[in-house]
């Protein structure tokens, strides 16, 4: 992802630039996050939220077919 | 009686648009051109940005080339994480 360029909290830092959605979501999984929805987002790409009981929310920005995670961060 | 009206925000978060359109076209990897020098800035292709996307770019100049296939060749090298 330029998921490199952002801090996710309750996630180490991520040094690949895009990651398969099913590495990245087992990270979140791992991490305490929840998916609590999902819509499509500016750029022909898909947005998906993420719920944690203690940090912020997150969306990730998925690649049009859902398999890659392209960036995620805090809104 | 006068009611004083609060002028609009330039963006949610304060940033100028153009620019937050282009951290989001660089950050979502959206095939484009991007250029930024100060207060200009030209993007060929891309795409506006969420309304929720809080990113930004924190260089004064810099250009970027995002090609299909999730390819970026950029100057810029600091985060897009609001500070």
């Amino acid at each position: 992802m330029t998921l490199d360029k952002h801090q996710i909290d309750g996630l180490s830092p991520i040094s690949s630039k895009i990651m398969p959605a099913e590495v990245f979501e087992q990270l979140m999984f791992n991490a305490g996050y929840t998916v609590v929805g999902s819509a499509s987002a500016k750029g022909n790409r898909i947005k998906v939220w993420w719920n944690h009981s203690s940090f912020r929310r997150v969306e990730a920005i998925y690649s049009p077919d859902r398999s890659l995670v392209i960036t995620a961060y805090h809104p | 009686m006068k009611i004083k009206v609060p002028e609009k925000k330039r963006s949610s978060n304060g940033v100028n648009p153009q620019l937050k359109n282009i951290a989001y076209s660089m950050d979502a990897l959206i095939p484009g051109f991007y250029l930024w020098l100060g207060s200009f800035c030209w993007r060929f292709g891309g795409s506006d940005a969420e309304e929720s996307y809080p990113g930004t770019i924190h260089s004064f100049a810099g250009i970027s080339l995002v090609l299909p296939g999730y390819q970026i060749f950029t100057t810029y090298k600091g985060s897009y994480d609001p500070r």
